[in-house]
Formats: C-alpha cells, structure tokens, sequence
C-alpha cells in the first residue's frame, strides 16, 4: 500500500484556486498538509466565471462553513431571481428564466401539461411562465426571502445570488487566513517531474514547492494539449456604479456580435459582453468602457483534467459559457467532487478516473442548458451565432428537444445540474408549445383547473404587489444584519 | 385530448405482470374512454416471477388506493426487511441486505467511511450494529415506521413477500372494477398494417379476434407478440448471470412467519426461502451445466423446513432482456420483456417500472419514435444496473468450492462493474447514480457482507477525534438495539395488524 497524501499544492489564488484550498482546509484532516500559491495572473480567467450563483450556492457555501449573512455584508452580492432573456432567439421571445423550486402536479400530471391544453383550446392563454409567483416578483423587481410556511404564495420561489468572482475571491481569501493554508506567493518558474510524477514547483521568488498533489488553476504544470473544443470567444466584464433600481434579475440581450448581460449587484451593475473574437471593435462602443481589458477563451473542456499527479482545475480545466449560471455551478461540483476523491494515497489511479468520469458528465449536461439557449441564434446573425450553430447539437439535448416538443416530456440524465424546472422555464421562454399534452391531464375538468390557474396569477400578482423593491428589501436586510452583528 | 388518442390497448397475457399492467393502466385511464381488454389462458400456467419484492412496490399499491390491510389478508403477505444471504461471502457467512442505510452520513460524508475507519484501526463491530432493519430482521421483529424519520429506528423501507399468484387475481378484481374486460382464449395468429408494420389484430384459437392501437406483451418467456411476430431479437446475458433453470416448491412453514427473505449460495446456484403467511416459498435456481435437473431437486426437496405442499414446478430460463421492450405498438411487460434471476426481488419491480415509464411516455396513435426510443433507453438503464447488482453477488466472493464458483471468479466483468468494485475496495467509494432501483447503501450491504473490505476511507472522516467518532457509532449501536428491543416479533404484529 503506498503512503496516504501528505501536501497538497494548489496554484493560482483567482476563484477557483481560493475556493479550492479553503475547501480542502475545511473538509480535510489536519495530516494534509496545504499550500496555496499566488500568482501574478491567478484571477486573469475569472471574468469567464459569470456573476450568477444558482439557489444551490446556498447549501454550498453551509458546506464551507460559510453563511449568506456574512456573503452578503463582506461582498457585493444581491439577491436573485434568475435571468431574463430579453428579445431573445428566432422568435425574439422575452422570458424569466426564474429559480423554481418545483412546478405543481395535479393527479400525477406536470403542469406545463394543463398550459399546453389550455392553449390549445385558448390560444391566447398566458404562456407558463405567467403562471409563476417568481416571475411576478422578477417582472416587478420585487424581493423578499420566501418564509418556512408552505402554504405562502411565496413558497414555490427559490432564489440565488448575483455575485462578482472578484468579491468572492476576497471573501474567501479572509477566511483563509483561519486556516492552516500556507501561502507562497511567485510566478511558476519551472517544474520537475521524476519518472511520470511531478515532483516540484520553483517559485521565481525562490521557494520551491514539493507537493504529492498538485492543483493547477492557471495551466502552469496542466497538460491542456487535449482540449474538446467548441469555439473561441472573447469577453469584456466591467463594473460600475448604479443610482436607480436594476431589478432582481440578470438581463441577457442578444447582439449582432453576440449578446450582453446586466447584472444589479449592490449599488452597483456589472456588465458582461461576449462575441466572437474578431469583433472585439464592434462590442467596444456597446459595452461602454472604454478601459475594460478583453479576454479570450474557448469554450469547451479537457478530455482529462487529472492526469498523473496534476489536476487541471476551474477555467484550465473547461469554460462553460456565462449565458447560463453553468460556470458557477460547475465550480461548485468540481469542488465537491475533489474533496469526496482526495486521493488515499500516491497512487491515484482510482480517483483519477472516476473524478475524470463525473467531470466529462457534469460538463457535457451543463453546457447542454446554454447549448439550448445559443442555438436558438437571433435573426439577425453574425460570427458568432454562426460559430455557435456549427457545432453540432449532442443528441442527448436532441432527444430533450424531441421529448418535450412531441408531448412536452421531460427527459433527465443522471445528476443534471438544471433541473427538470430548469429545463420547462426554458423550453417554455423559446417559444416551444408541445403539439401534445399528457393525456392523463383529461383527467382534471378544464374549467376547474382554468380557474386554478386564473387564481394562481391572481394571488401572486397581489403578492408581489406588496413585496418590496429588491434594493429596498437588501438595504433593510443589511441595516438588520449590521445590528445584529455589529 | 387530440383525436389522434388511444381508443384501445390489448393486453396479451395475465399472471403477475398482465394484471399489474391492467391495473395500473386502468387506474391512470379512468374516465377517458380508452376500452381495455386483457387475453389469458387459464391452460397456460403462469409463472408468478418473484414472491417477493422491493419497498416501490408500496407506491404502486397506494397510487391504485389500495388498502394494506386488505391487500396483505388477500395475497397472505407478510413484512419484509429485506433479504438475508447466506454462504455467499464464504461458506458459514450470512448478512442481511436490508431497505434503508446505515447509521446517518456525518457532516455530509458517508456513514460507513467512519465505521471503516474504526474496522481499519482493528475495531470490528459490525455495519450490521448500525442499521435498525437487519437488527430487526434477524430478532424476527417489524412494525411500521414512524413518521419522525430522524429516530434510527424509523428510518427504514419495507416491502412485502406475498402469493403473486393471489396478487394477480386480487389485481384482477381491481382491473375489471376499472372496466378491463377479459377474455379467455389462446392466440394463434397476429395481424399487421402492411404500411406501419404495427400489429392490428389478434385472432384467438376459437376464431374470435381483437383489435387494438396498442399492445401489451405480458405473454411471459414466449413473447408471442414482441419476439413471435416482431422478431425484435434477445439480448442473452448467460456469459454474466449463466443460471439458467429453476425448481420451485411450497412448503410448510416450520416456526414463527420471519420478516424478510432468505437467498443461500449453492454449489452451481442458489436457493430460496419467502416465508408467506401460510406456507413457505422455495425454490432453486440452477446453471444445468454443473448440477442435473435430479441432483437439483434433491437438493432443494432435503433442505425445506417443513413438508412440501404441491407438486416442484421445473422453469426453463435464459437472463437477458428483449432488445428493444418497445418495438413498433407493442410494448413487453414482465418475462417477455426479460429475466434477471430473482436474487434481489427485482422481477416484480422491474414490471412495476415497465408500467411506470409507459403511463409517463403513454403514446397516441401516431407512435412517435422519439418515445419508444426514450422508453427502452430508461428501461435498458434499469435492466444494466439490476445485472451489475446481481452479478455483484456472485463475484464479491472467496468460494472457489466449486465449477460454478470457479467460472465467477475467472470472469471478466462488464467495466461498469469492474469499476465499481475497484473504487470500493480502494477507499469505500461507492459511484451513483439516479436512475437505477439500487442506491449506495445497498452496494454497501452486499459488498461489506461479502466480505469485500476497502483498504482505506474516505479522508474526510479522519477529522473527527477518534473519541467522538467512538461515542457517535456506539449512540447509533445502542439506539438501534433499544428500537429492536421495544419492537414486536412480525408474526404477532402481523396477525395483529391484518384482523
């Protein structure tokens, strides 16, 4: 049996790197030993993590130790409902992707099914996501934390975060100064490997760093040779001071160059603009600053992230497209699935490969969200949506289409990150009616579960009525939480 | 509704999974005009696959509105806790593969990783100690669970052993309640659209014919429609579950009704024990290869635990499924679908599942292919994983005594499998997945039950001071003992229960 891991080097001190070895520091017994290396370019790729945390985030920063009072005094995180697309795809439909906890079943049949019928008999029937008490709230900018009571209109409502990685990463970089991290700071200067091991990193500062594992979120040790790669983008992400009210969404354009999203964060709106990279002139003017430094990346992910003893980590490992929450969530599950594969011992070979194996599953199901969202192109298209519609849609996401256009089925694979709610807001915004609905629905008389719905809407825009402005209800929440933590 | 909907399902074939099918369809179509009729032979025997079964089989009943109470007097069931295994892990080994976990994960980690600490550390309890259903199945106790989940002593599934026979006929009532309509009758020939290829019409041995839109093939191994007529081809899996018959055989019951089912390893097969409320159920599964049909039924006849009660039942048999379960209208429920050996209960489950998904993706005349392809992918996914499960029982073991044991041990797995095992025995990794009957803590059981220990665990439970860790385990020990303590024996509890 060889010897269990005694130090384990993580480099890069962006969001991933940080995240990372406050991670390990948590959930790992005091006899690993853990070095976190920063590097002059540690948070370069960051930008490319988005600024949307999924209601998920929540129970995952518990995990941590961390609580959202404390996020959201030490960050500039606000709260959020989700992201609205606005005049997006062919048919230049405008929707609340909301966070949903579940929608309501009646007799065993999904609700969507009792839209569809309706529809079909009214075709002016409100589409589904009028329906939804978190639309009603998003639509008006309203907030409030939905109560324990299930009986409250506000129950069905899950809710996330609009967050900055760069806020994150100094939230997370002060909790790691509790813990036993070791930091080192320096450029990655050289390696040195013995037999098909990497043995050592040389700082350009002077340390060298002996390490049984090695975590690499900046792609100074990673192998990035095998790259599955869908296509090259480029990013401008900038931040700037806001003065009235930008809502309790994310808003999400598309451009002829691409598209652009809005992000309200605390006091301030964060603004995201991607394109195909030879149209870096054309996004200028729109994104309106004129300091903002672009960034290139390539969509698309590792075939191996982990080989030997290196592990490909964050934005060196995939890059997720920000249209969705996806890159946010993946980090999430990269970190999960790290701290439950920390290796027992020097030979990896088992961790390795099921790491590799649930890494290539979370990716794949994850980009299928936006893949679904892109390849609905706008009318008027340029580079980019062309780049986008080269790449073949993977049948998977073929058969989810099929499935829920057919007989609005809703088709799943094992641990999808979006959930099956994800997937009926989405098909729903773009437009998608199904030319069938569960039978089953007959059922239910029409005129009954029409006036259920009719009273749905009812009772939710009351609600959302009276709920506050989301700055307003933030404000109030922070002013309350400053009392009480001084 | 479209008008392009189902007006009419024939249903070919009763037993088992012609009535759950029945009942089950019947219940979801109530009200919507669609005319159902179900063909049986009472001259064809019907197998009654499995006389027990797994806790899904609750939801199913209580989806229907069933009373428990009605359901266990009429099919004499009892409570089961799960299944105990015997000589599988070595010869003289015995563990219990029970419905529900063991202890409580801590801090988000698995429970069993802190236990193997310990074990590692030379401190060998049992997982046994941890899990309220085996220490109950093995003291001859149940009761219900309670609603206040987060006591050890609730946190468990149970399902049923019961006459499949009596389960059928009491299905029948129900179905024909709902207006399934029955005719008996052998079929002789079926007809099919010559442009679609569907089968229109069936012509029964008297002559008289049925027409429906769609098919259900609940004709057992035959397959009269999806194999006969369609010629949709089998998958054999014999080169990885190689048992290919079976002896069955009644008895009478010898001490106090138990509450969970027995499976022993034998020299080229295995044997059952489902103790009913009025006799037992036996039976021995069997690879022709290296046991007669003579020495099989010895075997079988000198160990029941009381006089058998009818005459042994010989089953001829091949495990594999159906390539496609939905092919053109027909859909095939039960054996005619395929059959895993009843190991872990699975036959009636997987029945269940056949009619879940079907009544999910219920197709209208047009038969969408996206539909049929969705349904044999999620019932190709359940199949897969219940194979790995059962092989896992023959491989997870030190028995080289005989051919049979020999062949296992010098098999090479399905990569699934090899997986799987490997990331067990190396740090007590258990690889998920959601669509599939098995969770971890069933991998578990059969697993650390054959003896198959992890060389390490999972780091993180080494961050709990060796003391604390100690006194948790041994708080979970205790409150599952004091639970089974307090617990009535199954047998009164179950008489009183039923009236």
């Amino acid at each position: 049996m060889t010897a269990a891991l005694s130090h384990i080097a993580v480099l890069g001190d962006g969001l991933a790197g940080t995240l990372c070895a406050l991670a390990l520091a948590r959930k790992l017994p005091n006899t690993t030993q853990l070095t976190l290396v920063r590097t002059p370019d540690g948070a370069s790729a960051d930008p490319a993590f988005g600024t949307v945390a999924t209601p998920s985030f929540y129970e995952f920063l518990l995990g941590l130790g961390l609580q959202e009072p404390d996020l959201m005094l030490k960050t500039r995180s606000a709260f959020s409902l989700g992201t609205l697309y606005l005049e997006w795809g062919s048919q230049t439909r405008s929707w609340a992707q909301v966070y949903q906890h579940t929608l309501p079943i009646y007799d065993g049949v999904g609700f969507h099914h009792f839209i569809t019928r309706r529809q079909q008999a009214e075709p002016n029937t409100p589409d589904l996501d009028a329906h939804l008490m978190a639309v009603q709230a998003a639509r008006r900018g309203v907030f409030a934390h939905p109560p324990e009571d299930n009986d409250s209109p506000l129950a069905e409502v899950d809710y996330g975060y609009h967050v900055l990685p760069q806020d994150l990463t100094r939230w997370l970089d002060a909790q790691l100064s509790q813990t036993r991290v070791k930091i080192e700071n320096g450029q990655i200067a050289a390696s040195h490997s013995l037999k098909d091991t990497l043995t050592s990193v040389e700082l350009d500062t002077g340390p060298t760093i002996t390490a049984d594992l090695f975590i690499d979120t900046v792609g100074a040790v990673a192998d990035q040779s095998r790259w599955s790669r869908e296509r090259d983008i480029a990013i401008l992400s900038s931040v700037r001071p806001r003065n009235r009210p930008a809502g309790v969404c994310r808003q999400v354009r598309p451009k002829a160059f691409g598209w652009q999203a809005d992000t309200p964060l605390r006091e301030t709106l964060h603004r995201l603009s991607v394109c195909h990279p030879d149209q870096l002139d054309l996004v200028r003017a729109e994104h309106g600053d004129p300091a903002a430094q672009p960034l290139q990346r390539t969509i698309g992910r590792l075939l191996e992230p982990w080989a030997r003893n290196v592990l490909a980590f964050g934005q060196v490992a995939s890059c997720a497209s920000p249209v969705t929450a996806a890159p946010l969530l993946l980090l999430q599950r990269e970190i999960d699935r790290l701290v439950e594969l920390i290796p027992v011992s020097s030979d990896m070979t088992i961790e390795r490969r099921e790491y590799n194996r649930r890494f290539v599953q979370d990716f794949d199901h994850t980009s299928m969200f936006a893949q679904a969202l892109l390849q609905a192109p706008p009318k008027a298209s340029g580079a980019f949506w062309e780049t986008v519609q080269r790449h073949a849609i993977p049948h998977e996401l073929a058969d989810k289409i099929t499935q829920y256009e057919g007989r609005g089925g809703l088709l799943q694979y094992d641990y999808e990150p979006f959930s099956i709610t994800d997937w009926t807001v989405l098909h729903a915004g773009l437009g998608r009616r199904p030319r069938r609905y569960d039978p089953l629905a007959d059922r239910l008389d029409p005129t009954q579960i029409a006036a259920t719905l009719d009273r749905r809407r009812d009772v939710f825009a009351k609600t959302a009525d009276k709920m506050p402005p989301h700055d307003v209800y933030l404000g109030k929440f922070l002013d309350y939480l400053r009392r009480k933590h001084g | 509704m479209t008008n392009r909907q189902i007006r009419s399902i024939c249903i070919l074939g009763g037993g088992t999974a012609g009535w759950m099918t029945a009942a089950g369809i019947s219940n979801k179509l109530k009200g919507l005009g669609v005319d159902i009729q179900l063909i049986e032979s009472d001259l064809i025997g019907t197998v009654g696959v499995g006389e027990a079964t797994l806790p899904h089989i609750r939801f199913f009943n209580n989806t229907l509105g069933i009373d428990e109470r009605e359901f266990m007097r009429a099919t004499k069931a009892t409570f089961k806790l799960g299944i105990e295994f015997c000589d599988w892990g070595r010869l003289g080994d015995h563990y219990v593969h029970p419905f529900g976990d063991y202890g409580a994960p801590i801090d988000g980690v698995d429970f069993h990783h802190f236990w193997l600490r310990l074990w590692q550390k030379g401190h060998k309890t049992s997982l046994d100690d941890y899990a309220f259903p085996v220490l109950a199945a093995e003291a001859g106790k149940f009761r219900h669970p309670g609603a206040d989940t987060s006591e050890i002593g609730n946190n468990f599934g149970y399902a049923y052993q019961f006459d499949s026979g009596r389960y059928a006929k009491f299905l029948r009532r129900y179905a024909e309640d709902n207006g399934v309509t029955r005719t008996e009758g052998r079929v002789t020939a079926a007809t099919r659209d010559a442009n679609t290829g569907h089968v229109t019409k069936i012509t029964l041995e008297d002559g008289t014919s049925a027409t429906a839109d769609l098919f259900i093939d609940c004709s057992g191994f035959r397959g009269v429609l999806i194999e006969q007529e369609l010629n949709t081809g089998y998958e054999d899996w014999s080169q990885w579950l190689p048992c290919n018959r079976a002896i069955a055989v009644p008895c009478e019951q010898a001490g106090p009704s138990l509450p969970y089912t027995r499976a022993t390893a034998r020299k080229a097969g295995w044997q059952w024990r489902i103790p009913l409320q009025h006799r037992t159920g036996n039976g021995h599964v069997y690879w022709n290869e290296y046991i007669s049909d003579e020495a099989a039924l010895d075997q079988l006849m000198s160990t029941l635990e009381g006089p058998a009660t009818a005459e042994p039942k010989q089953l001829y048999f091949k495990t594999g499924k159906r390539k496609r379960l939905w092919n053109q209208n027909v859909i095939a429920i039960g054996l005619s679908g395929g059959f895993l050996e009843p190991l872990e209960s699975t036959s009636i489950h997987l029945i269940q599942q056949g009619v879940t998904e079907l009544l999910e993706l219920f197709p209208d005349r047009d038969f969408d292919p996206a539909d049929a392809r969705e349904y044999n992918r999620r019932m190709d996914l359940q199949f897969d994983r219940v194979r790995d499960f059962l092989l896992l029982h023959y491989v997870a073991t030190q028995r080289d005594d005989s051919e049979m044991w020999r062949y296992f041990r010098n098999m090479t797995l399905p990569v699934s499998l090899q997986e799987k095992i490997e990331s067990w025995t190396s740090r007590g990794y258990v690889q998920r997945y959601e669509q599939g009957v098995f969770l971890p803590p069933s991998w578990v059981a059969v697993m650390a039950g054959q003896n198959l220990m992890p060389a390490r665990f999972d780091p993180r439970a080494g961050t709990m001071a060796e003391t604390k860790m100690r006194e948790t385990l041994e708080k979970i020990a205790t409150s599952s003992a004091a639970a089974v303590q307090s617990a009535p024996a199954h047998g009164e509890y179950l008489s009183e229960f039923i009236g």
